[in-house]
């Protein structure tokens, strides 16, 4: 719920740039002054550089590439996992009490606890990436989806059961699509968190990948170059997150929210 | 016949039970249409739940020609007090939502759905979302989504409360078309004395919590009834004898 009126498109650029400069402001005069080293923290002009070099003569573009995918399979695969155990958690008294404390338990160990063991596993190929992704994705997505079916709405499903429909269709034409958006807000978080998961699984034991290029800059003293890659990130977190944002409106234009 | 017999129901609050419905007993004849008025909070919401299979009485039996109820199905539709449309389905879908989980026909459902539309007076809105209408409308895709439905049994938890006067009488006359063209049984829960009295055949006053039967009222007035009733000295009459054992 938000508090004041509607504003206009353009106020909304006005403030969000408004933000933006005012970073970006601290950032240069802290560096351009000299007044922290650019080895600590480059300028954001130097950054840009990097950035550009990196795109240029280094394998960016190829970075972005394997980790966009490793995030692309370790979140299908999460996904597929999480849809029917979460639908099964929200709508079984049975099975919550079956499966929840294991994914409880699973939840609390970080996914980087993992990485040993994925790598004894299945050495340090894409299938091990992939594997600590859905190890960090998989159960928060499934207690997210669960808690969205749980609180779906009663009288709806009522109101189907006394119009004849029977379990299976109360599921599929009541309570799925009740629920969709609720799912696709919360496959919006865990991208945010699958981006961290990807970063992790690439500072150990990579050949490709922004994590890999961190580390690698690390090694060399790049700075600069850390700095360009920590942009990258952000800007393609931005980006997924935006792209649910709006396909959100799209998908679900009878939500309130599709208005806000 | 819609037998409810010795119906009683507790519910549980902070560890306290307490008796909301207390031993009610209530044969509905085949094509009857019955109305309940009862003061606010006395369990008719409740009661309607129980007949239409969606809570399990504390004890006592609801028999559907002879058979107990123990699950909600498409025999007892109800119009529900608050707004239950889905919201995911603009109005055409919402009143097609029962046809189409029995797979009817395709063509059936659209000549159902397009009746009930115009019945209704909806048909510009088919297109809309529920969130896009107002109380008033959404209420009334409700009533169509059920009478699309075509139910044995038609409950009604107060389904004109939301409407302006003008919209309540246009839908009362309705149903009493609908009544008296296809002899449905109705059970209409209503706090509004003249809508009970205009619609109805028997009109059942509860008394506040512990919910028991306090009175039966036949309704004399012949049928085909019209709105010209409402202003007849009779009606006038009658409807405060309901009144004034409701009010007391
Ligand atoms: N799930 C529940 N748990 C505990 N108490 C409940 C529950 N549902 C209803 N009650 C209580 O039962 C009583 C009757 O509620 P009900 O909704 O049946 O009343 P009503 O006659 O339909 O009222 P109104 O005319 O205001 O709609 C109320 O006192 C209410 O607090
Ligand atoms: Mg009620």
């Amino acid at each position: 719920m938000k508090l004041e009126r509607k504003i206009s498109r353009n106020k909304y650029i006005l403030f969000g740039s408004a933000g933006l400069l005012v970073f970006l402001s601290v950032w240069s005069l802290l560096t351009y002054t000299g007044l922290v080293p650019a080895f600590f923290l480059p300028p954001p002009s130097k950054v840009l550089s990097a950035i550009a070099d990196l795109l240029i003569k280094g394998n960016l573009l190829g970075d972005i590439f394997a980790s966009s995918s490793r995030i692309f399979f370790g979140f299908l695969l999460s996904l597929v996992v999480a849809l029917p155990i979460g639908i099964a958690l929200g709508i079984s008294r049975k099975f919550e009490a079956f499966i929840e404390p294991i994914i409880a338990f699973i939840r609390y160990i970080p996914p980087s606890a993992f990485i040993p063991l994925a790598i004894i596993w299945f050495g340090i190929g894409e299938l091990e990436k992939v594997t600590i992704l859905f190890m960090g994705i998989a159960p928060y997505l499934t207690l997210l989806i669960a808690d969205v079916v749980i609180n779906s709405r009663r009288d709806l499903v009522e109101a189907a059961l006394t119009l004849g429909a029977d379990h299976q269709s109360v599921i599929l034409k009541v309570i799925l699509p009740n629920c969709f958006p609720g799912i696709w807000d919360s496959l919006r978080i865990m991208m945010g968190a699958a981006w961290t998961f990807v970063i992790i699984a690439e500072i150990v034991g990579a050949s490709a990948g922004l994590g890999h290029l961190m580390i690698e800059s690390q090694r060399f003293l790049r700075t600069d170059n850390i700095f360009g890659g920590i942009v990258v990130i952000g800007f393609l977190g931005l980006t997924t997150d935006y792209f649910f944002k709006v396909t959100y409106k799209s998908l679900f234009k009878w939500t309130e929210k599709s208005n806000a | 016949m819609l037998e409810i017999s010795n119906i009683s129901k507790l519910y549980k609050h902070n560890d306290q039970w307490s008796e909301v419905i207390k031993d009610v007993t209530l044969p509905i004849a085949d094509r009857e249409f019955i109305a309940i008025v009862g003061p606010s909070g006395c369990g008719k919401t409740t009661l309607l739940k129980i007949l239409a299979g969606l809570l399990e009485p504390s004890s006592g039996k609801i028999l559907l020609d002879g058979k107990e109820i123990t699950a909600p199905g498409k025999d007892l539709g109800l119009v529900f007090q608050g707004f239950t449309l889905f919201p995911w389905l603009n109005v055409w879908e919402n009143i097609a939502f029962g046809l189409n989980i029995r797979n009817l026909k395709q063509e059936e459902v659209v000549k159902t759905v397009n009746h009930y539309l115009t019945v209704t007076g909806l048909k510009d809105f088919a297109e809309y979302f529920p969130k896009d209408l107002s109380g008033g409308m959404q209420q009334r895709v409700a009533i169509a989504r059920t009478l699309a439905n075509n139910p044995k049994i038609l409950l009604m938890d107060e389904p004109f409360g939301a409407l302006d006067s003008q919209t309540r009488s246009q839908m009362q006359e309705f149903l009493t078309r609908l009544w008296e063209a296809e002899h449905k049984t109705v059970v209409f829960v209503t706090h509004d004395v003249n809508e009970a009295v205009f619609l109805a055949d028997k009109v059942y006053v509860f008394s506040p919590q512990p919910t028991e039967i306090k009175k039966v009222f036949n309704v004399p007035f012949p049928r085909p009834r019209t709105h010209a009733l409402k202003r007849t000295k009779e009606f006038f009459d009658f409807s405060n004898q309901v009144a004034h054992e409701f009010e007391q």
